[in-house]
């Protein structure tokens, strides 16, 4: 059997063996090294095996991956997620709809800097679920809101997908992270106009409480306050690494050590210190598992040329560039309904990658854009995993009611995606300006 | 995934001995990646401040932080069973629970042979490199010595993958 046949075949077999419930990562190095071994033989599969494995793992581009795991993780256990929403509901207040603007606003900013879409959507809906249903918000609007809001990290930096697509496609992370800038704004102002619309359309039991005004200038200042550790943050990471003060891991490493303070500052015990940090171990696990299995995976794409096989079948096909764009969103929008979402970057993008690249599509917009449309998976039913983030702490309300919530969120990241890709500057506009 | 409160034979005692040990190695290696990359910032810091003349970064910090990673990454992977792998379950969560039951277990059993070969893998090159007498760029550490825990992090790897499928330390209603 030719290379490329083997090739196929082992991708098809790789889904095939990941819905049947294998480890992603277990998956990955399976296929990868039997893909290999039937093209070059054992002896040489089981080297790539050894080698991929050691080389990932003590990779210092990836030290950073750990280092703003644990950022995310001691900022979780801060209590900062309280302070964003109040600060946030201090400006939104006296208008329809202001406190789930209010939530999405505190989840936009926590979850940057967090860095995780499920903490967040658990502990915004902690903090600010009970305030909504007691000022008497229609359930769908305030779960949908915050399991959406929870999204909105994934794009704005310090994000770790964006870090993981940087470091296995050999983009720039500064490059990457500064493309996802206004991406993020823009998804966070159309998820702003989400809450209101719907909350003009979802009335819930209740009017606006009568004591809460329009935001005074005393209000604002307070929220500056509330908001200025989280902004610091950010203004840490994103400054030191663009004022050239810093590398990527040291972008880490000092966004880890602010968060540690900050926690400590802010009461954390070592109880919470030893949790982020069993916390950031098992993410790591997690990750670099399937980075080696991406990376044996990568060894059996390259050896059977599967790229150059699928870029001359889309030739022969006459497919456009456009059409295999389509193709390739479409097929994650699908699998984003059945599997995590760093996991399925991890994935399909050694895959789809060179494919981009060859039909003439610029690798940092692709990104973006790949990842805006993971993102979907988490809030799309029927196993996002946002919606089952906002069921644990919304217990009393069934799967069906966070369902019917988030659907005007995925229809405006429908059109945020739309505006992205008929607009790449948008995305372009930053890097360019490196 | 939490461990269950049943009773367990030797092999679960053992790996949950493992996760423990190894659970501690890998936040011990986290931490070190830490101190090593934020006290470098630190020391970089007073070193331009002071015009060059104090210099305290740790010299090989990029060697440091490398292995700190490879050993925490290691030493996770036994830990990070506990909290369950990726997975896709959304064809085996329609299967019968006995069907789904052994999917799983087969899964540990391949993931058993994996750390194994890993192991074997990284044991061959303990003999390798002692016998070149290899050492690391700037602290002149062994490189048997590093492939030395690698290799014992693996078997510990092993032995919890080997203890999910004989006698599962982890509750069985989280697999399904």
């Amino acid at each position: 059997m030719d290379p490329l046949s083997i090739g196929l075949i082992s991708i098809a077999l790789l889904f095939a063996i990941v819905l049947l419930g294998a480890p992603v990562g277990l998956a990955m190095v399976l296929v990868g090294v039997g893909g290999f071994a039937a093209i070059v033989g054992i002896a040489p599969a089981l080297s790539v095996l050894q080698t991929a494995a050691f080389e990932t793992a003590s990779n210092y581009s990836f030290t950073l991956v750990p280092l703003f795991m644990l950022m995310g993780n001691l900022i979780s256990q801060s209590g900062m997620a309280a302070d964003l929403f109040h600060g946030a509901e201090k400006l939104t207040r006296g208008r329809p709809g202001g406190l789930g603007a209010a939530g999405v606003t505190a989840s936009a900013v926590f979850s940057t800097v967090s860095g995780s879409s499920l903490a967040t959507a658990s502990t915004m809906t902690k903090v600010a679920y009970p305030e909504m249903r007691k000022r008497g918000y229609d359930p769908r609007l305030a779960t949908g809101s915050l399991a959406a809001g929870g999204t909105l990290g994934i794009m704005i930096p310090p994000s770790i997908a964006l870090l993981l697509y940087a470091l296995i496609t050999e983009q720039s992370v500064g490059e990457m992270f500064l493309a996802g800038i206004l991406p993020g704004v823009l998804a966070y102002i159309l998820y702003v106009i989400t809450v209101f619309i719907m909350a003009r359309i979802w009335r819930g039991e209740t009017e606006l409480d009568p004591e809460q005004g329009p935001a005074s200038l005393a209000s604002w200042l307070e929220a500056g306050r509330l908001f200025a550790p989280a902004f610091g943050l950010f203004a840490l990471v994103m400054g030191g690494l663009y004022g050239g003060f810093f590398t990527p891991t040291e972008a880490g490493g000092a966004g880890a050590a602010f968060a540690l303070v900050y926690a400590v500052a802010k009461g954390m015990r070592w109880k919470g210190f030893v949790q982020a940090l069993r916390a950031t171990v098992e993410t790591t696990a997690t990750i670099f598992f399937i980075l080696i299995g991406a990376e044996v995976l990568g060894f059996l794409v390259s050896t059977s040329q599967l790229s150059f096989g699928m870029v001359d079948f889309m030739r022969d096909a006459g497919l456009g560039p456009w059409q295999v764009l389509i193709a390739i969103m479409v097929f994650y929008i699908v699998l984003g309904c059945f599997m995590e979402s760093l996991a399925m970057i991890l994935l399909t993008v050694p895959i789809f990658f060179p494919v981009i690249v060859d039909s003439g599509f610029d690798p940092v917009w692709f990104g973006i854009i790949a990842v805006v449309t993971v993102e979907l998976g988490l809030i799309s039913p029927p196993v996002g995993m946002n919606l089952f983030m906002v069921k644990s702490v919304a217990t009393e309300l069934p799967l069906k009611t966070i369902m019917a919530g988030v659907v005007p969120f995925i229809l405006s990241d429908i059109v945020r995606l739309a505006i992205l890709i008929l607009v790449p500057q948008i995305v372009l506009l930053l890097p360019g300006r490196l | 995934m939490t461990f269950s409160t049943r009773h367990h034979g030797p092999l679960a005692r053992v790996a949950r001995l493992a996760v423990a040990a190894s659970e501690l190695l890998a936040i011990a290696a986290v931490l070190a990646l830490f101190v090593v990359v934020a006290f470098n910032i630190l020391a970089r810091s007073v070193f331009d401040a002071s015009g060059a003349q104090i210099n305290l970064m740790i010299p090989g910090a990029v060697e440091l932080a490398s292995y700190a990673l490879l050993i925490a990454v290691f030493a996770a992977l036994p830990a990070g069973l506990e909290n369950g792998l990726i997975r896709v379950d959304v064809l085996t969560g329609l299967l019968p629970r006995g069907v789904h039951r052994v999917l799983d277990r087969f899964w540990f059993v391949i993931l058993f042979a994996f750390a194994a070969t890993l192991a074997w893998l990284f044991a061959n090159q303990v003999l390798e490199t002692w016998e070149q007498g290899e050492v690391t760029q700037d602290w002149g550490v062994p490189m048997w010595a590093i492939y030395v825990v690698v290799t014992i992090e693996c078997v510990a790897f092993a032995i919890v993958s080997l203890a999910e499928v004989f006698d599962p330390i982890v509750k069985e209603a989280e697999l399904g």
